[in-house]
């Protein structure tokens, strides 16, 4: 899949860790966790809100649009 | 209260499955056992051969039909009647018959026990709680070629078989029939199940990314 969740790269830059961002965001660490290893297939915007909102960022910053090199 | 009850009745359902299997296996087994000593015993000995075949009547006339009135009616055959013929017979080497009954009662046997193998199954995934898989709409498809070639396929044989019995057998006052084909309602129980599998394909499909929908 074309779209790459880049969410291990901001949170290492803010130095946050999967169990805080969790309980701060208010989902389980099983699903961030899937979330931040690429296997989710879609996420809720409620989810992607929440994400931006305590990770001071934009959608944009969390999910990119990357061609796969085979194409 | 409703999942108790639910609960309930897959477990009598389960248990009705497991019963089904275990006679089916048993009871199965020993006639195959029998099927399979049958061509060894009783050699040189004048036996009773009884076997089912279909047969036309051609000749009604022992038949009478009459009306409310009183009036006497006419009466015909239009489908073949299943009879059961019993013959004296010397049995003096193993018979064809008997070894062609092998494979047809191991067939039966095969396709009963998938049968109800699949059903098993897919009642177990419902107990626990995961009935919407790949794999339960893949034995829903399973279900369905088990039924069509157990009934179909078994039909026919059996109908091969009867018409084989006959061989050398003169009949008077009716003939011999055999019927191949396939049954309608077989198939539109085969479409049925069919259709179902893909629901289930699909509401896999649909369990899995609600499951990763974060």
């Amino acid at each position: 899949m074309p779209i790459k969740v880049k969410l291990d790269r901001v949170m290492l830059d803010q130095a946050v860790s999967l169990t805080e961002l969790a309980d701060r965001i208010g989902i389980t660490l099983a699903n961030l966790s899937i979330l931040k290893t690429g296997k989710a297939k879609a996420i809720r915007f409620s989810t992607l809100e929440a994400l931006c909102q305590e990770l001071n960022c934009q959608p944009g910053d969390l999910i990119v649009f990357e061609e796969n090199e085979q194409e | 209260m409703e999942t108790q009850v639910t609960a309930r009745s897959l477990k009598i359902l389960l248990l009705f499955l497991n019963l089904s299997w275990w006679t089916t296996l048993i009871g199965g087994g020993l006639l195959l056992l029998i099927v399979i000593v049958i061509p060894f015993t009783d050699r040189d000995a004048t036996v009773e051969r009884s076997f089912r075949a279909e047969v036309n009547l051609k000749d009604t006339s022992a038949f009478q039909v009459k009306s409310t009135s009183g009036e006497a009616g006419s009466i015909e055959f239009k489908e073949p009647i299943l009879a059961k013929i019993t013959l004296p017979e010397t049995r003096r080497t193993q018979s064809t018959e008997d070894w062609i009954l092998i494979p047809i009662v191991a067939f039966a046997l095969g396709i009963s026990l998938w049968f109800i193998h699949l059903l098993r199954q897919i009642c177990r995934s419902v107990r626990d709680g995961e009935p919407f898989t790949l794999i339960n709409a893949k034995r829903i498809r399973l279900l369905a070629l088990a039924l069509f070639l157990g009934t179909v396929l078994g039909d026919n044989l059996q109908s091969l078989f009867r018409m084989f019995a006959a061989r050398g057998v003169q009949p008077d006052g009716f003939t011999f029939s055999a019927s191949f084909g396939i049954g309608g309602e077989i198939l539109f129980l085969v479409l049925i199940l069919m259709v179902l599998s893909e629901v289930f394909r699909l509401g896999a499909r649909m369990q899995e990314d609600q499951k990763l929908t974060i």
